[in-house]
């Protein structure tokens, strides 16, 4: 029962992410040096910031219903996909037990890839396609995601990454390395959309407590 | 005009000397003197294991030593520290949040130093770390793993591993020495590099203390990797065999276990079963050995060489003529001579190296093409 429930919530999930991110091509930009030094301590700020929001949104009693884009007005764009992913997130289920096996959500396993995170380099100006997006401006930021090794074979997979390689500076490139999307104003930074590669990786996390 | 030699040995000891200071310092001061560079600290705890950021976007995995060797495949050293793009991991340091590890580089962007800080009571304390070491061409030529072992007040941090990686006069790898390097009782285990004259690589020997070799990886006029030699206890031993290791040919494909045997002790073959059927065949090249293949069993592919029936010790004795024709066979068919000391079970015959003759082979000073194969 509980594993239905899951993979259906999982499914939801997945067509979210298709729907919204496999048509998009690559952003026509200006390839610009990138300082991994500045970019990671922006991304850490950023990090510690959006924790915090999401420590808050747990902890509501009625958090169905609860203004997303009010809450994390600091750390998300407002009605963009990642809002829609975190609303996604509450609704899973989170952390569980059976026999005597304790398993870790979805969305602290979300958390993770995010803590063992560091930006990798820019993928310039995501090109969106669809309209509800349009106005928003969103710079793709290549995600080195650690995983102390338990990762390689999924990086290494040839099925998932093809292959895994860091693109060219301001270059969107599909199936070769996990990204998110950032709106950038005012030297602040919010999340604005979950790749397909980098949701898929936290299913991978996710699904390695069971295996 | 006397003094000019002089001053010429003094500068080439200077560009050559093993221990290169350029600006990190002597690996083997006291860990507990803070270095004079400045700290950059980094958000990585090197007591776990990570896959980190590389320069170009790939990964990299982190290790406890800095510089290893694998078994096979290519003979040089690794390194993972250098190929790190450390600024993506740089913090700023808070005095609430401390920093789990500490880099120190030079001025030419060479790492020097590396400190791990742990919690003891709630406090930052400097529990191991590294230091590195270069040479006037800037490539590695040591480092020194330190410990707190908290035995002494005067001398907290005792050196736990010394690796270097010595190079000749043209900068040519020569050793790598995994751990021992500048013992008084000499190094541990080992990794010599042998080039010709012209600088082509001639052997790969991996030493367990020195002249105990332990692997020694042949190359071929091209550069390929050749015949590999290895000491190893057999797989296989009757009860009169020597208990030594023996040094042999590793065969490219080895399905059946391995019996390693001395030209001398070939007139006489263990079995363990008085008056039982004994054979010892050859494989045809075209008999498939690999994975699950179980042709290579079919006594009517197999070419026999020798048989008979074990004695009342349960010995096969080999006629002189048929020892030589088996000797032969084992050199030229790697693997594919097999030993049927009773119906059902074999054991792949390869050929001993005498002690003489694995000895020369296994010395870093033979320069001779066919130091393996006398």
């Amino acid at each position: 029962m509980i594993a239905i429930a899951r993979r259906f919530w999982f499914r939801r999930f997945w067509l979210l992410a298709m729907a919204s991110l496999l048509t998009l091509h690559a952003g026509a930009s200006v390839a610009q040096p990138f300082d991994r030094q500045l970019e990671n301590q922006r991304y850490q700020q950023w990090l510690q910031d959006f924790r915090r929001d999401f420590q808050q949104f747990r902890q509501m009693p009625d958090r169905e219903n609860a203004d997303v884009d009010k809450l994390f007005a600091n750390t998300l764009v407002p009605g963009s996909r990642a809002s829609q992913v975190v609303k996604e997130l509450a609704r899973a289920q989170g952390d569980s037990t059976h026999g005597e096996i304790r398993f870790v959500g979805i969305q602290r396993v979300f958390m993770a890839a995010l803590s063992h995170s560091v930006v990798a380099g820019d993928g310039g100006v995501y090109a969106e396609t669809q309209a509800a997006f349009k106005q928003q401006t969103l710079r793709v930021r290549y995600m080195h995601v650690d995983g102390g090794g338990r990762l390689e074979s999924y990086f290494n997979n040839p099925e998932v990454f093809k292959p895994y390689r860091l693109p060219e500076p301001g270059v969107l490139t599909r199936d070769a390395y996990p990204f998110l999307l950032f709106e950038d104003t005012q030297g602040k930074l919010r999340l604005g959309g979950v790749s397909r590669e980098f949701w898929d990786l936290v299913k991978y996390m996710d699904a390695q407590q069971y295996a | 005009m006397r003094k000019l030699p002089i001053a010429l040995a003094l500068a080439a000891q200077a560009l050559l000397g093993p221990t290169a200071m350029a600006a990190c310092g002597p690996v083997d001061a006291d860990f507990s003197v803070p270095s004079t560079l400045p700290a950059v600290p980094v958000s990585v705890d090197l007591t776990d294991d990570h896959v980190l950021l590389g320069k170009r976007g790939e990964r990299i995995p982190t290790n406890r030593k800095l510089a290893w060797t694998e078994e096979r495949g290519d003979p040089t050293p690794h390194t993972w520290a250098d190929k790190v793009d450390w600024p993506a991991y740089q913090l700023r340091e808070t005095a609430s949040a401390a920093a789990p590890t500490r880099l120190y580089f030079d001025p030419d962007g060479k790492l020097c130093r590396v400190e791990r800080y742990g919690k003891i009571r709630g406090r930052s304390v400097l529990e191991s770390g590294y230091r590195l070491a270069y040479d006037a061409a800037g490539a590695l030529a040591a480092y020194t793993e330190y410990d707190l072992t908290g035995a002494s007040s005067a001398q907290p941090y005792a050196a736990t591993r010394r690796a270097c990686l010595q190079r000749d006069a043209q900068g040519v790898l020569t050793t790598f020495i995994d751990d021992g390097c500048g013992d008084a009782k000499g190094p541990g285990v080992s990794r010599h590099y042998l080039h010709d004259a012209s600088g082509r690589l001639l052997r790969v020997i991996d030493t367990l203390s020195p002249g105990q070799p332990l692997a020694v990886q042949t190359f071929d006029a091209q550069g390929k990797p050749a015949q590999r030699y290895v000491q190893q206890y057999s797989a296989f031993a009757a009860p009169n065999d020597s208990a030594e290791p023996l040094a042999y040919p590793e065969p490219a494909t080895r399905p059946d276990r391995l019996y390693p045997r001395l030209r001398e002790h070939m007139a006489a073959m263990p079995g363990e079963i008085p008056g039982v059927a004994w054979r010892i065949v050859r494989i045809p090249e075209d008999v498939p050995m690999d994975g699950d293949d179980q042709s290579s069993w079919d006594p009517e592919l197999q070419a026999v060489l020798a048989k008979g029936e074990t004695d009342a010790q349960g010995t096969a004795h080999v006629t002189p003529q048929a020892q030589e024709q088996i000797w032969q066979a084992m050199h030229q068919h790697p693997g594919r001579v097999l030993f049927y000391f009773d119906p059902m079970g074999r054991v792949a015959l390869v050929p001993a190296l005498t002690p003489t003759q694995w000895n020369a082979c296994g010395d870093p000073a033979n320069l001779a093409p066919d130091a393996c194969t006398p």
